[in-house]
């Protein structure tokens, strides 16, 4: 199984504060990988790092073993998109989503008209969102409909790895179950590198395939799901473990 | 702390038939919620956003925000109602720093009674008395007399021992954004003792905390009911917090109570559909098979 | 309001019977609704509804012209600012506070001196000074977008700065510059009008509502109407103006 995503000793830091301690980790093709931690765990900064959104201090991003340009290529922006927790937020206000879509992929993509109209339709199909959605602002739909048209502008420029930074957090649990099915489904589909940020760990197991703990700007703990909640091997992980309310 | 002694037996506190309405288009958002508590027992309402949960507390505390007007048939008055809220950081004071807020708790329900009695039954206060706050400045804690602000102070740093917060907090310069959430939390459920509640309402209080503090917080809460006695109602989404904490869970879905009980009885057999939807929407996380001594969940 | 307005001045060289310009010194100071002539004439017997509706086409085409650097310029410089943040920030702050020291009517009356009297001493003054206000609006707007999500996603697709400046952030800061616009509109108006009425702005015998004002200044007691009638269009105007600015705030803040 190829390595698409190779994290390197990245340290990087905001406004002088050291936020990211040779933070190291890899995601293969076809793979979920899981990222917890706490708030101030510095989980979203790495996103950041890794979209090319933030610069880091040291260290390298590799993508399918090519190293990442500070400045990142209209290519290279392409092949890692993102989902962000934010539904409110996460769309341009004062454009339909038709023509949001279209931008991206005509951007991207280089397509004809008719193909862009032809994948838009089937994407939102697959979403399951209404017919009309295409001509709708974003105002008019709910958060999770909002997050799935955010997972189909991602999906929409044929991206290797999606970061999903806390997708499913704002959204009521009757919804959120849906949303990660589709999730699951899409990475099934299309062979897709995902990177689940979350602080929820009954997400985490129900999603991922492997597991990455954060504290302190530091990876200490990787495995396999089964073996990280079964038996974690840092303490951290279980007192993150055993403060999960159960029913 | 409190006398459990003179806790009565029995309803501590009874609403029925609450509406809450937009002032827009007359929407009814709450419709005919009735509810009661007995002494020293845990209500937990569960429901999604939007259904009208938060309002509700609101209005209990009679703090219901603008756009909305709310009518009931009667509710009972009690003023040892405190509330601890979602957003810790938030609900405090941002620029007051965390001790002075706890002695302005303190102060308002221990303090001279004049003053109380002219703050809490008038809406407006002369203009006199509220100049010579300006110039007097700090009138709260200015209106107790010396012996009551070494009470203040004294029952201040009891609480904080009491809830692990450490001395540094009372510093000076510690105003909220200084602290964590967890910290701000605890400062919260400080200020509500303050008036040593009878009630203890509770907004999702867990949801903004990282796991692990989310735990210790909730087992804090359930600590102190049991050393003060008050009764509470606590208001999640999250099924799993609630069943921790709850003696009798109520689902509320789009303003009205949809089913109610005992937790046990609602979590083992659900009546209603949209209650068994939570239910399975509750992600399961596999038992901790290490460890035995971290896992002192369930009481 | 406003579309009737502008309808007229625009039609205004169609529908007058008169050369605004024309004298007629045998039908000098008729009343309104005379014969012949709705509003009346003034002392050089020009008629007056001629001349308010040339005035028109004058004064809000200055009005018009006036505005479009600014508006564009400003909108633009203020985007950049919020956006970039930063130095970018601070350098153009320093430039808009400084400008905001200078008093704008002073300033016509120097370019005035120096460029002649007219309609470019207006125009090329309210350039200098005018752009401030927009860029106020626009990077405040700009600065509050800068971090969203939205704008994120489209930094991961790749788009250029310039582009996401005009094509994502520009959309959402239109509404409330354009609402600026309108009553700044009105005030540059007032302007206009007030300089004409002192004499400075538009010449003679180019009709302008304030010279109009001026002229029929000393005769006020035995024909009010002089005055009154280009005063009145002034405030029509300016009461357009408001209403479409309210009207489109109101529309945009749902």
């Amino acid at each position: 199984m190829k390595n698409v995503l190779n994290v390197k000793n990245i340290y990087a830091s905001i406004g002088g504060k050291q936020i990211l301690k040779d933070v190291c980790f890899d995601i293969s093709e076809n793979e979920i990988l899981g990222l917890v931690g706490g708030s101030g765990s510095g989980k979203s900064t790495a996103a950041k790092v890794i979209t090319g959104l933030l610069k880091p201090d040291s260290g390298s991003i590799e993508l399918y073993g090519r190293k990442l340009s500070g400045k990142r290529s209209r290519k290279e922006c392409g092949s890692i998109q993102m989902v962000f927790q934010n539904p409110e937020s996460s769309l341009n206000p004062k454009y339909k989503i038709g023509k949001i879509l279209a931008d991206a992929m005509s951007f991207q993509l280089r397509l004809s008209r008719e193909e862009i109209a032809k994948r838009s339709a089937d994407l939102i199909r697959r979403m399951e969102l209404p017919e009309d959605t295409l001509y709708r602002y974003p105002g008019s739909f709910s958060g999770g409909q909002k997050q799935r048209i955010a997972l189909a502008r991602a999906l929409s420029v044929e991206p290797d790895l999606i970061i999903a930074d806390e997708p499913t957090s704002s959204l009521d649990v009757s919804v959120q179950l849906r949303m990660l099915d589709l999730i699951k489904e899409i990475k099934e589909e299309r062979g897709l590198s995902i990177l689940f940020i979350s602080h929820d760990l009954g997400v985490i197991n129900y999603l991922c395939d492997r597991v990455a703990v954060m504290k302190d700007g530091r990876i200490i703990e990787t495995g396999d799901r089964g073996s990280f909640f079964e038996a974690p091997k840092t303490e951290y992980g279980r007192e993150l473990l055993s403060s999960v309310p159960r029913i | 702390m409190a006398n459990m002694n003179e806790r009565n037996e029995g309803k501590v506190f009874e609403l029925k038939n609450l509406n809450i309405f937009a002032d827009e288009d007359d929407r009814n958002i709450v419709k005919n919620l009735s509810l009661y508590l007995n002494a020293g027992e845990s209500l937990g309402i569960v429901g999604e956003s939007g259904s009208g949960k938060t309002l509700t507390l609101k209005s209990i505390m009679g703090m219901l925000p603008d756009g909305v007007y709310g009518k009931y048939d009667e509710m009972t008055e009690n003023d040892h109602i405190g509330m601890i809220f979602q957003n810790p950081v938030r609900a405090l004071d941002p620029i007051m720093s965390v001790r002075e807020q706890m002695r302005e708790a303190y102060a308002r329900h221990h303090g001279d009674r004049m003053y109380d009695d002219e703050d809490k039954h008038t809406k407006y206060v002369s203009i006199g008395k509220r100049l010579s706050r300006i110039l007097i400045g700090d009138a709260m804690t200015r209106n107790l007399s010396s012996k009551k602000e070494d009470a203040a102070d004294k029952w201040i740093k009891k609480i904080c021992e009491r809830l692990s917060l450490p001395e540094d907090i009372l510093e000076e310069d510690r105003i909220p954004s200084t602290l964590s959430g967890g910290q701000c939390q605890r400062v919260g459920i400080a200020i509500a003792l303050a008036c040593d509640p009878e009630i203890l309402l509770c907004d999702e209080p867990t949801t903004a905390l990282d796991v692990n503090v989310q735990k210790n917080t909730i087992n804090l809460i359930k600590e102190l009911q049991k050393e003060y006695g008050f009764a509470m109602i606590f208001v999640t989404h999250n099924l799993a917090v609630a069943s921790q904490i709850c003696d009798r869970i109520m689902v509320m879905r789009e303003g009205t109570i949809v089913e109610e009980g005992e937790t046990d009885k609602i979590l083992k057999s659900p009546e209603n559909d949209f209650t068994k939807m939570l239910i399975a929407s509750v992600l399961k996380v596999p038992e901790l098979k290490t460890e035995p001594k971290n896992d002192d969940l369930k009481d | 309001m406003m579309g009737l307005l502008i309808l007229l001045a625009l039609t205004a060289p169609y529908i007058c019977r008169y050369d605004p310009m024309a004298q007629d010194l045998y039908a000098t100071l008729k009343k309104p609704m005379t014969e012949g002539h709705l509003l009346g004439t003034d002392q050089l017997g020009r008629d007056i509804l001629s001349r308010i509706l040339y005035a028109a086409r004058t004064d809000l085409s200055v009005m018009a012209a006036a505005e479009v650097f600014p508006f564009f310029a400003g909108t633009f410089i203020g985007m950049a600012a919020g956006y970039f943040g930063g130095r970018a920030d601070a350098v153009i702050s320093l430039i808009t506070d400084t400008f905001i020291a200078f008093p704008y009517y002073l300033l016509v009356i120097v370019v005035a001196f120096m460029t002649g009297a007219g309609i470019h001493g207006i125009i090329v003054t309210f350039m200098i000074v005018g752009w401030l206000v927009y860029a106020r609006v626009a990077k405040a707007l700009a600065a509050s977008f800068r971090n969203t999500e939205w704008v994120e996603a489209a930094k991961l697709l790749g788009y250029s700065d310039l582009r996401i400046i005009a094509f994502e952030i520009f959309p959402n800061v239109l509404p409330q510059v354009v609402v600026v616009l309108m009553t700044d509109m009105a005030a540059l108006l007032v302007s206009i009008v007030t300089l004409g009425y002192l004499g400075i702005g538009i010449s003679p015998p180019t009709p302008d509502w304030g010279s109009m004002i001026s002229e029929g200044q000393s005769l006020i007691n035995t024909a009010p109407y002089l005055s009154l009638i280009p005063g009145f269009m002034v405030v029509y105007t300016g009461i357009a103006l408001s209403l479409i600015g309210d009207g489109l705030a109101d529309r945009w803040r749902r």
